[in-house]
Parts: structure tokens; C-alpha cells; sequence
């Protein structure tokens, strides 16, 4: 076959199987399970109205009547803003969003029909940046979204996204820094490589979290402020104020919704790879489990694999999970000490941190 | 494939060019820098500098861009300023225009027909750039942070209210 064509067609594949088969998967339920969450919380009962012939499922026929109910409804463009603009907004997000999954390696490369394929669609050179980059584009679709309303709440929400979303950018892109300091990549197959060492010898696993916990702890915030969720939701207050959204119905404002959901999905994947050691699973080498002197079970190559992307994907979910907790459980900054708790408290720590850790790299490493 | 990348980006990046100067609204007009400034990023990529593309995307579509577009959206142009099509003094301004098309058109000419192949930028990945940045050119980057760092300090300054609002 014609390499390039070969290329392409796994290039492809991968892109379907990440995507379709696990991004977009993740993120519907993710939107039952939030329905369930909060329903919890609030000792509710929850999304269960739905059925088919009498069956519920645990109200996960919701999502299928919320994807119908969103494709039926009116579809209404604000006739004195701008038409392309608006209708363009909604896709920059989801844009943004989808294409950072490229650099996220979902596993070490296997071996098939005497091929190599990295479990990622692209190995870049600059793959943090590449997701930094990527990530930096979703404040068009809230700055568009909101001035091609021509409503001056919508447009005060898209004010309050960008001061918000500029702010914690920084914070985002210092926090990181430490972890590039001690790994001494960009690279996000290097990054989990680095991790799959172990302190003390043997029992702790060498993984973000532990050699850069400062970094991990501005990270996630920072993070969940770039998702807009609370309780850093002031763009959107659904509650009470009203957001950049707010001229939006139907499938545009699914998207939005769709998107949100799966920059959870990103924002998890991400902090796996940097700080929970990416597909590494703590004692499990590539010949089976060895457990210092402990313990030593030999397994065979692809059930190590399979325990590595399976373990990859319960570390995103769990983070999923914990970010839905996250928002049912704090109520929402007010805005001024949402910015001053970005420029004044974490800003300096996080430079604090690069300080540090140059240091220590500069003599230990 | 690789020239038709080019051609296909660098289209697109003239037409941003164009959209930002005739635009009548201003956030058109930013939008369509954003344009130029991804297919710039696009360019650096076929150079095979990745980290300039990253560079680019963060730091011009990632915070310039949007704080153009910040300002604009604020400052709350009405109709009537917005149909103002000529500036004061106008005409001089076809000078310094004039002068850069010669210069590209002088550029375009001494490429001769070679002027669609760049080849690759010798050090364009980040390891590279790294080394040529904190060894060779180590005293220039260093002034350039002290620069920024002032740049930095005199805004702050600026817009510093009086101290008993803390």
C-alpha cells in the first residue's frame, strides 16, 4: 500500500476511535451524569422521566430526548447583530476543544501486524503548547458569541469571560512551566516517560503530582476557570446573572453546552499526562507487576497494555467525576475576588514555583 | 501537497490582510488579523519551526488579538464615526504603503522563480531555539526581559490608583 495513503488512513482511524469512540462518548454521559450529580446533591432524584417502552435506565434515555429536543427547537439568529458571527462562535469553541486530543497519548505504542502505532494521532514537538494554544482560542467563541448578540448582558458576560479567561491563562502557562523545568520536555510521550520512575526505592511512583504538588494545585484551578464552570462560572451565571449565551437556543446553544463538556474531558486527560504519570500505573513494568522486592507477577505484553489505556481512561474519568463534585459543591467567587485571587495570590506562588524549581533542578538535576 | 499548503495559507493570510484594512466595523477587522495571524502560524509550521507557530498562536491570537478585540468592544463606536471613511491627512499615508509594496515587489523579484520554497529553518524546533537563545544570544534576550520587565512596571504605574484604596 502507498505509505502516504497508509498514513492517512491510520492517522484516520485513530482520530475516529479517540474522537467518536471515546471523547464524544465520554462527554454525553458526562451530561447525564452531571444531571445525576447535582440531582444528589440537592437529595432530588434526578433526570428519570425519559422512556422507551417503559424503560428508564437510570434516566439515560434524558440524553437522547435532550439531543432531540435540542435539534427540533427553534433555531433564532438576533436579527440586529451579526448573523455569521453568531452563528460562527459556538463552532470556535468546540473547535478548540476537540482538536487539543491530537497530542494526548492514550498509551504506550503497540506493536500490530509489524507496525508501530502510538496510541496518539500526532507526536508533536510542542505538545503542551500545542493544548495551551488550542486552549487559548475558546475565549473567541465567548468574546464572539457575546458581541454578535448585540444584547449589552450577553455582551458583559463575554467582558467578564475574557477578564477571566486572559487572567488564568497566565496562572495556566506559569503553573506549567515547573513541570517542563523538571521533565525537560514539551513532549507528551517524554512527560510520561519521566514518570514512570519511582522515589524512595520503589514505592513512590515519580509523577507530577509529587514532584511538582505547588504546580498541580494552581494547575487545576486555573484550569476549571478556563472551562467557565463553577465556581468560577461568572461569564455564564445560569442561576441568576445571564451570560454570553444568552441569545443562543437550540443545537448553537448545545454546542456550547456539548463543548463545555468536552473541555471537562480535555482538562482531565491533560492533568493525567502532566501530573498523574499518563498512562503509567503505579508498579506495573512492562514485564507485569514488581512490587520492590514484594512482589513479581509476569504478564503477558498486551494485557499490560490493556491495564495501561484502561487505567489511562479511569484516571480521566475520575478527574471527570471529580470536576462535576467541584462544581456542586462551591458557590461562585464574586468577580473582583475571582480576578484578585488569579493576579494576586496565585500568580505570585506560581512564579514562586518557577523559582524554586529552577533552583532545585539546577543542583539536584 | 506542501506547495499547495502554501499557496492555499498564504491566500488566505492576503485576504485576512485585505479584510483587516477595508473592513468597516473594527471587530471585523480584528477578526480577519486573527485570520492572517493563524495562517502566519500555518507557515511557520511548513518551515518546520513548530515552537514559532506555537509561539504565534499563544501570544498573538492567545493575547494580543483579544485584547484588541476587548478595547474595541468597549469603546462603543456609533454609526456615524464608524462611516467616517477617509483620516485626516489621508493621502500621506499611500507613502510608507507605497514603499512597502516596492519592497516586497523588489523581494518577489530577486527571489526570481524560486520564490515559493523557503526550506526548513535551521533552528525551529525548541530545543534548538533553546540553545541558540541562552548561549549565543544570551546578553540581547536577557536586555530584552529587562526591557519587557520595565514596560511592565511603568502600565502598573499607570494605572495605579491613590494608596488609600489599598
Amino acid at each position: 500500500m502507498n505509505p502516504l495513503l497508509q498514513h492517512s488512513l491510520i492517522a484516520t482511524a485513530k482520530i475516529g476511535v479517540i474522537l467518536l469512540g471515546f471523547i464524544m462518548i465520554v462527554a454525553t454521559l458526562l451530561t447525564w451524569a452531571e444531571r445525576k450529580q447535582s440531582a444528589v446533591f440537592q437529595h432530588r432524584i434526578g433526570a428519570n422521566r425519559a422512556d422507551i417502552f417503559g424503560f428508564r435506565v437510570l434516566g439515560l434515555f434524558n440524553i437522547i430526548a435532550d439531543g432531540i429536543k435540542s435539534f427540533t427547537k427553534e433555531d433564532w439568529v438576533p436579527p440586529f447583530g451579526s448573523p455569521i458571527l453568531h452563528n460562527l462562535a459556538p463552532f470556535i469553541g468546540l473547535f478548540g476543544a476537540m482538536v487539543s486530543f491530537a497530542v494526548i497519548p492514550f498509551g504506550p505504542p503497540i506493536e500490530i501486524m509489524g507496525q508501530t502505532i502510538t496510541m496518539q494521532v500526532v507526536d508533536l514537538n510542542i505538545g503542551l503548547l500545542y493544548i495551551v494554544a488550542f486552549g487559548s482560542m475558546g475565549v473567541y467563541s465567548v468574546v464572539i458569541a457575546g458581541w454578535a448578540s448585540n444584547n449589552k448582558y450577553a455582551l458583559f458576560g463575554a467582558l467578564r469571560g475574557i477578564s477571566q479567561m486572559i487572567s488564568y491563562e497566565v496562572v495556566l502557562g506559569l503553573s506549567l512551566i515547573g513541570v517542563i523545568l523538571v521533565t525537560g520536555s514539551v513532549r507528551l510521550p517524554e512527560i510520561i516517560a519521566w514518570q514512570g520512575d519511582y522515589w524512595l526505592n520503589g514505592w513512590i511512583p515519580r509523577w507530577g503530582i509529587f514532584a511538582q504538588p505547588l504546580a498541580f494545585l494552581l494547575f487545576f484551578p486555573a484550569a476549571i476557570a478556563e472551562t467557565k464552570r463553577t465556581p468560577f462560572d461568572v461569564p455564564e451565571g445560569e442561576s441568576e446573572i445571564i451570560g454570553y449565551n444568552l441569545e443562543y437556543s437550540g443545537l448553537k446553544f448545545g454546542l456550547f453546552l456539548l463543548g463545555e463538556f468536552i473541555e471537562i474531558v480535555v482538562l482531565s486527560a491533560f492533568v493525567s499526562v502532566l501530573f498523574f504519570g499518563g498512562w503509567h500505573l503505579p508498579w506495573l513494568t512492562d514485564e507485569g507487576i514488581r512490587m520492590g522486592t514484594l512482589l513479581a507477577i509476569d504478564l503477558p505484553e498486551i494485557v499490560v497494555w490493556l491495564m495501561r489505556v484502561l487505567g489511562f481512561s479511569a484516571k480521566i474519568i475520575f478527574f471527570c467525576l471529580l470536576q462535576l463534585q467541584i462544581r456542586w459543591t462551591l458557590p461562585r467567587f464574586r468577580f473582583d475576588h475571582l480576578l484578585r485571587l488569579g493576579w494576586k495570590e496565585m500568580m505570585p506562588l506560581a512564579l514562586l514555583n518557577i523559582f524554586v524549581t529552577a533552583i532545585v533542578v539546577y543542583y539536584i538535576g | 501537497m506542501e506547495n499547495l499548503v502554501f499557496i492555499l495559507l498564504s491566500l488566505l493570510a492576503v485576504l485576512g490582510g485585505l479584510g483587516t484594512v477595508s473592513m468597516r466595523n473594527p471587530v471585523h477587522s480584528v477578526l480577519c488579523l486573527l485570520l492572517t495571524m493563524l495562517c502566519l502560524a500555518g507557515h511557520y509550521i511548513l518551515l518546520q519551526a513548530p515552537f514559532m507557530a506555537a509561539v504565534q498562536i499563544i501570544v498573538y491570537a492567545g493575547a494580543i488579538i483579544i485584547l484588541f478585540l476587548f478595547v474595541i468592544v468597549l469603546l462603543n463606536l456609533r454609526d456615524d464615526v464608524l462611516k467616517r471613511r477617509t483620516l485626516p491627512m489621508g493621502r500621506l499615508y499611500y507613502i510608507p504603503a507605497g514603499l512597502a509594496v516596492m519592497l516586497v515587489l523588489t523581494g518577489l523579484f530577486r527571489a526570481g522563480s524560486n520564490w515559493i520554497s523557503g526550506g526548513p529553518a535551521p533552528e525551529g524546533t525548541i530545543e534548538a531555539l533553546g540553545m541558540e537563545l541562552f548561549t549565543k544570544w544570551v546578553y540581547p534576550f536577557e536586555l530584552t526581559g529587562v526591557l519587557l520587565l520595565a514596560a511592565m512596571v511603568g502600565a502598573v504605574a499607570m494605572t495605579r490608583r491613590d494608596k488609600e484604596e489599598g
